[in-house]
């Protein structure tokens, strides 16, 4: 009687076992999934929101650049106000990519390109690099004589 | 059998839930993630299309000042370099209509006012709220407003939105607004440029560096109302919000009084491929300060002397002399009696009331105080120039010698800058032959509208400084008494300006040369 109490016993443990080492397997196959679409929504969400910060900043370093009547001023500006962002980027490194001072046609242009590290890397894709452009009208000038 | 069958289904049961339940968070984290990513799409491209509107508004408000109109003649000299009015300079339009009305307005308190005056004033007025309109409505134009938001948005890319462009059209919300009302305008002036009674009820606002006319508020002159587009000094066109744009549209809040205002504020309607629209709001500003000034403008002083010879009480000649002393021989031989052997031969010591040969000297060549004169005549000068001074006029007036057999000379301004501005006061001698040394859109020979008035009488005094002195020729008669009665006074003959003249001064004098015979018993 007691055999096959102990028989029957460890019959249900085994069977619990097995049971758990499937639910283990499959929420460890789960996880494998999850995580790194955890880690890449996270990563994608950073990169969004370092795209709209480079846009903001293009939009802002345009903008300081607008009120500046000459080049060499308003170029000044404009690396400022990249330059300002860079020491608050918080590991994201922006550079001014090009800059275009139209005095004809009385408009800036300027590209801010900015190199994303990514908080979740994955394998050699640790970094992205985005890139905004904005074009203002310079407004600084006074109206002709 | 049936315990067996149900512990086949829930060992299937439990087999794979946590596979399910990994494929179901995986589809909500993936659901969860498209909608997070299209959310931050549109919230990006709502932003990129906020800022192309943004600077197309800037790009209308900056570029407003392009939009121009072809003044009337009297307002010519108000224009820019181009010969055009725009946003920019059309204070100094309004300024100048606004100064010519003024000095109406002083006629009409002097009793000067004559049909001529009145009909230059609102004159001034009309042509002045004609060049309003005609920009007003270009200004509003909403193909060209349009054509200045595409400038601008045709070069920026909603990259949110699918690498698509903001668009607008014609029937956009182009609506515009004048703010800053009761602040500065882009016109400053000194009080003393502007005449009696109308400086007693004119709107400023003082800063710092100078003081202003003021913005969108209506000043009477002449019993019309002028305004004056406001613009902050030192500012560049710059982004407002809606609330105070709205506050200030002028479809919803009019400026009494003023007809047609002009704004200095637009906005912008932009909209996305998916409808999503953004309205942005600009100030403009030209950037540029102007003077109030009548710009081509002259006041005048003319020298009149005159001799007048009368013999027995009898006129018999009038001449004119000169501004240095000589000797007249106007009464000759004028008989005497019904005798023709008689007859009397008059002299006079002429020309002696200028003890200098300058225009200053001639000035104080009239007893009494001439201060009035010179301040009437310094507050015209102003209105060409509002910073002239009265040292400046005495400097100018003692440099100018006076020429031989020229009675009249112009006070005006001569500009180096293409747009009439910051002028150099001159003095020159309005001759036949020395012309060619006033500036071409002078007319010296333009009417002054007002009456002429008299600033300044001098007492009449006899024998001094001019005397006359006689001859009598004949048996019948034998000399008798002559004198002389000298004359003097300063005249003022006001102009409005719309003639280019803003007033003459006149330096009267007048010798009466009384000349008697006694005749011998």
């Amino acid at each position: 009687m007691p055999v096959f109490k102990e028989q029957v016993r460890s019959k249900k443990i085994i069977k619990w076992r097995r049971q758990s080492a499937q639910s283990l397997m499959e929420t460890v196959a789960g996880l494998i999934f999850l995580i790194p679409l955890a880690l890449f929504s996270y990563d994608l969400t950073f990169i969004l929101i370092s795209s709209q910060n480079n846009e903001r900043l293009a939009e802002n370093a345009a903008r300081a650049a607008a009120n500046h009547a000459t080049n060499l001023s308003a170029q000044q500006a404009a690396q400022q106000a990249v330059d300002t962002f860079n020491q608050s980027a918080g590991g994201n490194s922006v550079s001014l990519a090009n800059f275009s001072y139209d005095d004809d046609n009385g408009q800036i242009s300027l590209i801010t390109k900015m190199e994303i590290k990514l908080p979740a890397p994955f394998a050699s894709w640790s970094k992205a690099t985005v890139s905004a452009h904005s074009v203002v009208p310079i407004v600084a000038t006074p109206a002709p004589i | 059998m049936k315990e067996k069958q149900l512990r086949s289904i829930t060992r299937h049961k439990n087999t794979g839930a946590s596979l399910v339940l990994v494929a179901v968070c995986a589809g909500l984290i993936i659901i969860f993630l498209i909608a997070c990513f299209q959310i931050a799409l549109l919230l990006g491209g709502t932003q990129e299309l906020n800022y192309t509107a943004d600077a197309a508004a800037l790009n209308i408000a900056k570029r407003s000042m392009e939009i121009k109109t072809s003044p009337s003649p009297l307002y010519a000299d108000c224009a820019d370099s181009s010969g055009m009015v725009s946003l920019a300079n059309i204070n100094r339009v309004w300024g100048k209509a606004y100064l010519i009305n003024a000095n109406v307005e002083e006629m009409t308190a002097g009793q000067e006012l004559t049909p001529a005056a009145t009909a230059s004033g609102d004159g001034a007025f009309t042509f002045a709220q004609a060049i309003n309109d005609d920009l007003s409505a270009k200004l509003n134009n909403h193909p060209t407003l349009l054509s200045f938001f595409n400038q601008i948005a045709g070069l920026r890319f909603l990259a949110m939105f699918g690498n698509s462009q903001a668009n607008s059209s014609v029937k956009s919300d182009w609506s515009t607004a004048s703010v800053y009302r009761g602040d500065t305008s882009n016109l400053s002036f000194n009080f003393n440029q502007i005449p009696g009674p109308a400086n007693t009820h004119c709107l400023s606002v003082k800063t710092d560096s100078a003081i202003y006319m003021q913005g969108y508020t209506p000043v009477l002159a002449n019993d019309k109302p002028f305004y004056f587009v406001a613009f902050h000094p030192i500012e560049m066109p710059h982004l407002v919000s809606e609330t105070f744009f709205k506050q200030n549209r002028l479809d919803e809040n009019s400026i009494a009084n003023i007809s047609n205002p002009l704004p200095n504020a637009f906005s912008a309607y932009g909209t996305a491929p998916n409808s999503i629209g953004s309205h942005a709001f600009a100030i403009a500003n030209p950037q540029r300060q102007y003077n109030l000034s009548i710009p081509h403008a002259f006041a005048s002083v003319n020298l009149i002397n005159t001799a007048y010879w009368i013999v027995q009480n009898k006129q018999v000649n009038i001449t004119t002399y000169g501004f240095v002393p000589e000797t007249q021989w106007g009464a000759r031989q004028i008989p005497l009696g019904n005798g023709n052997n008689n007859h009397l031969d008059g002299y006079a010591s002429l020309g002696n009331e200028f003890a200098g040969n300058t225009l200053w000297d001639a000035l104080h060549s009239v007893q009494g105080d001439p201060s009035e004169t010179i301040a009437q005549l310094l507050q015209k000068i102003q209105e060409i120039k509002s910073d002239f001074t009265q040292a400046n006029l005495q400097q100018l007036l003692q440099q100018q010698i006076l020429v031989t057999n020229v009675n009249n000379y112009v006070i005006y301004p001569n500009y180096k800058s293409p747009d009439n501005t910051n002028p150099s006061m001159q003095i020159a001698p309005v001759s036949a032959n020395k012309t060619k040394t006033l500036p071409g859109w002078l007319n010296s020979a333009a009417a002054n509208e007002g009456q002429p008035k008299t600033l300044l009488s001098q007492e009449p005094t006899q024998d001094q400084p001019n005397y006359d002195w006689e001859m009598v020729f004949g048996p019948g008669y034998r000399a008798g008494e002559h004198w002389t009665v000298v004359e003097g006074q300063l005249d003022w003959q006001p102009g409005t300006g719309a003639n280019q003249t803003l007033g003459q001064l006149s330096i009267v004098h007048n010798t009466r040369c009384y000349f008697t015979a006694q005749p011998i018993n």
